[in-house]
């Protein structure tokens, strides 16, 4: 868990593209999209379960590229995180109020989740990278549990907590410990972005 | 609450906050830190890099595309933003970075190939590059949206310019009948622009499209509108298109060519 590695080629060029994007070329944005919109998009409807939500959030995504791009940091990370990030965000910014709306009960949340959260159904009907598959298969179940509904289901480590009835003080480290494994694995395998 | 706590505290939250699963206090105090705490947003920054991988593991790939019209939605949107003077694109422009994605893309496409493929039977077949798609919406109601977008880029000055230029080439597009129905011109550099166009209008709901030819594989380089008057667009190679289509398309586009091409033009 130090410094992001050295980029990998094509995170050199989207870095070029950002510079681009930076001096209003909008075909520099749509080579973005090109590369990344499908990855953007389908996290936003895997969060959401909802393909319009996931359109808006997609073009929110890239509009907010465009219009700051200097938000973009590639000493920090790669643009296909920082954009995936973002997605996730405000993915889970929209679930949260549609549960707000809905006052989604916590304990049908409880129960639906523990009948139907199904490690195998949830995780491995996606077409899911090799190497990423890996490293998920290195966690002890809890953490990977907790991780998967955070991220691909939207709750935060409370309602994970609630959902499979664990302290939330051991969801949260479970989660970190977790994600500090898996970069720990990702990194062994050499794996780079895209 | 002593500092050391406090940080202790704040660090044991960094997992959840980098994927979005803590409360929003919570997530304004470690924000708070992270501005101030190198250590603890490079763990954050880390831990989005994993998330990352996740969120690439949720991608389902060529079964599951960009819905249609999405990056119209997009590029209507964008407007130029005044303190941003355009400029010109660094190294951009084909190999190394593109191959990787258009070689994907053209394997995406490879059912539509045969209808396509006897418009490029001549050209040999080339090296896959990226072609730089510029999503010009130019239907009436995003027309003065585009045009404000491509300030000198799409106007009749650019089109002059490019005119002028020596190495420019003009791409005649005809009908299947032979009928000269528009021309481009594509500067060496791979900027193009519509300079004629008699294409006849199209309902609203419907717009021309824009395809490069690339190794026999229609790209989508952007859309035209309905009544096309003018276009602004890049092939990051023109050397590697050997040709440029224009299809019918309903209006927002498709990401592959259902029907045949009402124009075509070689551009070797």
């Amino acid at each position: 868990m130090k410094v992001p590695p050295e980029p990998a080629p094509g995170e050199r060029g989207d870095a070029q593209l950002v510079v681009a994007v930076a001096r209003c070329r909008q075909d520099a944005l749509a080579e973005v999209y090109r590369r990344h919109g499908p990855a953007v998009f389908a996290l936003a409807r895997r969060v959401t379960g909802d393909p319009s939500a996931a359109e808006d959030v997609t073009q929110e995504v890239f509009l907010k590229l465009w219009n700051a791009p200097d938000r973009f940091d590639a000493a920090r990370g790669s643009l296909r995180s920082f954009l995936l990030a973002q997605s996730h965000s405000r993915s889970v910014d929209l679930v949260r109020s549609r549960a707000a709306r809905s006052r989604r009960e916590e304990n049908d949340a409880r129960a639906t989740a523990n009948a139907a959260y199904d490690l195998e159904r949830e995780v491995w009907d996606l077409a899911v990278a090799d190497q990423v598959r890996e490293a998920m298969a290195t966690l002890p179940t809890e953490e990977r549990s907790a991780i998967e509904l955070a991220y691909y289901e939207g709750y935060t480590y409370r309602e994970v907590a609630a959902i499979l009835s664990q302290p939330e003080g051991t969801v949260k480290s479970r989660i970190r410990s977790g994600l500090r494994r898996m970069r720990g694995s990702l990194a062994e395998s050499g794996v780079r972005d895209r | 609450m002593t500092a050391d706590t406090d940080h202790a505290e704040i660090e044991s939250l960094l997992g959840a906050y980098a994927l979005d699963a803590v409360d929003p206090e919570e997530a304004a105090r470690v924000g708070r830190h992270l501005e101030t705490c190198p250590r603890c947003r490079a763990e954050v920054d880390s831990a989005h890099e994993v998330a990352g991988r996740l969120g690439t593991s949720a991608r389902v790939d060529d079964a599951e595309p960009l819905p249609p019209g999405l990056w119209d939605r997009i590029a209507g949107g964008l407007g130029a933003p005044a303190e941003r003077a355009p400029g010109p694109m660094p190294g951009l422009g084909g190999p190394p970075e593109g191959v990787g994605r258009v070689a994907e893309i053209s394997h995406a496409r490879t059912r539509r190939a045969g209808r396509w493929a006897s418009l490029v039977a001549a050209a040999a077949a080339v090296a896959a590059i990226a072609v730089l798609g510029v999503g010009l919406a130019n239907t009436s109601t995003q027309l003065d949206q585009a045009r404000r977008a491509l300030s000198g880029r799409g106007d009749t000055g650019a089109v002059r310019a490019a005119m002028a230029t020596p190495a420019r080439r003009l791409v005649r597009m005809d009908s299947a009948e032979g009928a000269q129905l528009a021309e481009f011109v594509v500067l060496p550099d791979g900027q193009g622009y519509l300079v004629s166009s008699s294409m006849p209008s199209l309902p609203s709901d419907e717009t021309y499209q824009l395809w490069a030819l690339i190794g026999g594989q229609p790209i989508s380089v952007g859309l035209l509108g309905s009544r096309p008057d003018q276009a602004a667009f890049t092939l990051a190679s023109t050397s590697q298109a050997s040709a440029l289509a224009v299809t019918v398309e309903p209006a927002g586009g498709v990401t592959t060519p259902d029907r045949s091409p009402v124009a075509k033009g070689n551009l070797a």
